[in-house]
């Protein structure tokens, strides 16, 4: 009888502490598993970015004439929002000059990537790209 | 129930202690190696140039004109969290300022800077730029 309600006792105890090992791994991998996925999609606004960085450069003609249209293969399926701002700085004031985006707002984004350019006419340019 | 049988109870609940600390430890410092790294905000560091090129940066730091800075900030960064720290040569904080988005644990991105004076008085400083998630 002894032994049977040792083997009851040690077998709960097994079972409880295995789910709470189990439960807690899960979690774990689940946090991994999101921080490589906004890893991943992190990287790709960063490309994105770095894209709409190397065809305009830091020449101001250059970016005010930009249009928001990127077509590449690996950007199918993925949504995407680039918004671009231009600002100045005049007697201590910001000024916001002008502002362009592709249109597609995305709230729930899982991956940003952000540039700031500083013109060759002494404004600056804030890129910011979402991906989701 | 004999005294062998309390000991392997015992036995059991350390060695699975013992394994749900080691799991924890092992899940939890192998992702973040590879996550926390300055890739959302490059090129953030051209903010504290261009305000200092502008001569903002020089006048809200020795002023320690917090409203004027968060202002910038608050619209070259929006929605995102961000501290101004400022520290003086042999790294004595002077003064620091956190906007309320800022949240210490979760910073992805810092920027130091060099000011060198102001109004043609040298007093450098260091200030910092951290940007959080």
């Amino acid at each position: 009888m002894d032994q049977a309600l040792e083997a009851a006792i040690a077998m709960s105890i097994f079972i409880i502490v295995f789910s709470l090992v189990i439960f807690t791994t899960s979690i774990l991998c689940s946090s991994y598993i999101n921080n490589q996925l906004y890893s991943i999609k992190n990287s790709l606004a960063s490309i994105i970015a770095s894209i709409i960085l190397i065809q305009n450069g830091v020449s101001s003609n250059s970016w005010e004439s930009y249009s928001l249209l990127i077509d590449y293969d690996f950007l199918d399926n993925i949504s995407y929002y680039v918004n671009i701002t231009c600002f100045s700085i005049k007697n201590g004031e910001l000024l916001k000059l002008w502002s362009k985006s592709n249109g597609f707002i995305i709230n729930d984004s899982v991956g940003e990537a952000y540039r700031f350019i500083i013109l060759d006419n002494g404004n600056a340019i804030r890129l910011e790209v979402k991906v989701r | 129930m004999n005294k062998k049988g309390i000991t392997i109870i015992y036995d059991l609940v350390f060695a699975f202690l013992i394994l749900i600390i080691g799991i924890s430890i092992i899940v939890t410092f192998i992702p973040y190696s590879s996550i926390t790294l300055d890739r959302d905000y490059q090129s953030l560091d051209n903010i504290l140039i261009w305000l200092d090129s502008n001569r903002v940066l020089a006048s809200c730091i020795y002023t320690k004109d917090i409203n004027r800075i968060s202002y910038f900030l608050d619209n070259l960064l929006p929605n995102t969290g961000y501290c101004i720290k400022v520290y003086s040569l042999d790294w004595n904080l002077i003064w620091s300022y956190s906007s309320l988005l800022f949240n210490e644990k979760n910073t992805i991105s810092s920027h130091p800077y060099f000011l060198s004076g102001f109004q043609g008085i040298p007093n450098p400083c260091i200030v910092i730029l951290i940007i959080s998630r």
